[in-house]
């Protein structure tokens, strides 16, 4: 009894300090190569995932390719060599999309298939992203803010996230 | 506390017109967003996102086989090193492209031809998928959808022409535009990203620029192009026609 005792305690103990002085630490997410990303950054970190599966969609079954925005495209902007000149691999977390992910817990299948390195064939984005700006409740592009040239691809909202579906389930319920 | 809050009591049950119009809004409005919002809104004819595929086009290739040499492999080598893929001569070794001798054994008679996925109108690979990831493009071309295959291979063995193949190891360093990897099945995809790009496969410009300038590439459906006035000139075959598959791939001089 005693000794159980003397054993559960320091290991309470040590959960509880544990608990008290620090959690996991914050991911530290690694600096992109662009100023500004396609989408604004609040939005992306809760919609990512459906831009990436509505750019999948279009094309791989519609064939629409957008020069801008593409997975290719994320990781050329997103992924740099290390100080030691080689890639970050995909489960270390110097990786950009495992910095978070490892930290959330989500498992990503993406680069199983897709190469985590940057295009090296000097094939880079045509068009990186633009300063956005909240404004009337919703983000919008710096030049569609102050009245030159808005189009519409330059506002973003967070409904157009919340409302968007997979395209997928929609052509099976079609 | 304010009475404004209806207690327990009868007023609880009266109908809150208000809420009842609200509610019905909601469930209008829900349904007119059924279809989900797009999450990327450029204008028709924007710059910055290619077109897509279009019904009106169906793309095809035509092989002249009297001009490909038994000993050249350039479009073979052109989609291995263009899509990423390496046959080093093993039974599950990849082969999107390969090259064939056909041999008549009452004649003698014999050409190399080059095999891929003949991107038929009425793919088996399409009909027997159980995930819908075997599909086939408005413009005909026949594809993978990897993130919805499930692996299990139906496809190869529906496909009367072996044109697809599986991928059982771990891959790294894919091409950017070639995404393959383990447990997913594969085939020609008559180079897709550069047919949206306007450009023609890698095998039918490796063909033009080292080979025998054997292989046409064009759309069917338009009767101006190279490819439908060699088809309409010159006699030509379907592999296995007597299937009825209707490839997009013809032959000539077999």
């Amino acid at each position: 009894m005693g000794r159980a005792i003397r054993r559960i305690v320091p290991a309470l103990l040590f959960t509880l300090v544990a608990a008290c002085t620090g959690r996991v630490p914050m991911p530290k997410i690694p600096a992109a190569k662009g100023a500004h990303c396609v989408r604004p950054t609040q939005w992306m970190i809760k919609n990512h995932m459906k831009l990436l599966m509505q750019l999948r969609y279009e094309a791989v079954h519609e064939g629409i390719r957008h020069k801008a925005e593409s997975l290719p495209g994320c990781i050329n902007c997103h992924v740099s060599r290390l100080p030691d000149g080689k890639y970050p691999s995909v489960t270390s977390r110097k990786f950009f999309c495992n910095a978070c992910h490892e930290y959330v817990g989500v498992r990503i299948d993406c680069f199983e298939c897709h190469t985590n390195r940057p295009q090296t064939d000097g094939a880079v984005v045509a068009e990186t992203g633009r300063e956005w700006v909240l404004a009337a409740g919703a983000w919008r592009h710096r030049a569609a803010v102050s009245g030159r040239k808005a189009d519409a691809a330059s506002t973003v909202s967070a409904a157009q996230g919340r409302r968007w579906r997979s395209p997928y389930r929609r052509s099976h319920e079609r | 506390m304010s009475d404004e809050h209806a207690g327990p009591g009868g007023a609880e049950n009266d109908v809150d017109e208000g809420r009842r119009r609200f509610l019905g809004a909601a469930a209008v409005s829900a349904l007119v967003l059924a279809p989900g919002v797009s999450l990327i809104r450029y204008a028709e004819g924007d710059e910055r996102s290619t077109a897509g595929a279009s019904s009106k086009t169906r793309w095809g290739l035509l092989i002249d086989t009297t001009k490909c040499k038994p000993s050249c492999t350039a479009c073979v080598t052109a989609c291995s090193s263009y899509n990423g893929w390496k046959n080093e001569g093993r039974p599950t070794d990849p082969q999107w492209i390969r090259k064939v001798q056909v041999t008549d054994p009452s004649t003698g008679f014999s050409r190399s031809v080059p095999v891929m996925c003949q991107h038929c109108a009425n793919a088996p690979c399409v009909e027997v998928c159980p995930t819908g990831a075997s599909f086939r493009r408005a413009d005909g071309i026949v594809l993978v959808d990897r993130h919805i295959c499930i692996g299990c291979r139906y496809c190869m063995m529906a496909c009367p022409y072996k044109a697809r193949s599986f991928v059982s190891e771990n891959l790294t360093n894919q091409k950017p535009w070639a995404p393959r990897g383990k447990g997913t099945v594969e085939g020609c995809t008559l180079c897709v990203p550069r047919i949206d790009a306007g450009k023609i496969p890698a095998c039918v410009e490796a063909c033009r620029r080292e080979g025998g300038r054997a292989m046409t590439f064009g759309n069917l459906k338009d009767p101006a192009s190279a490819i439908s006035r060699a088809l309409a000139e010159y006699p030509s075959a379907q592999l296995r026609a007597d299937l009825m598959l209707d490839t997009g791939v013809h032959y000539q001089g077999l």
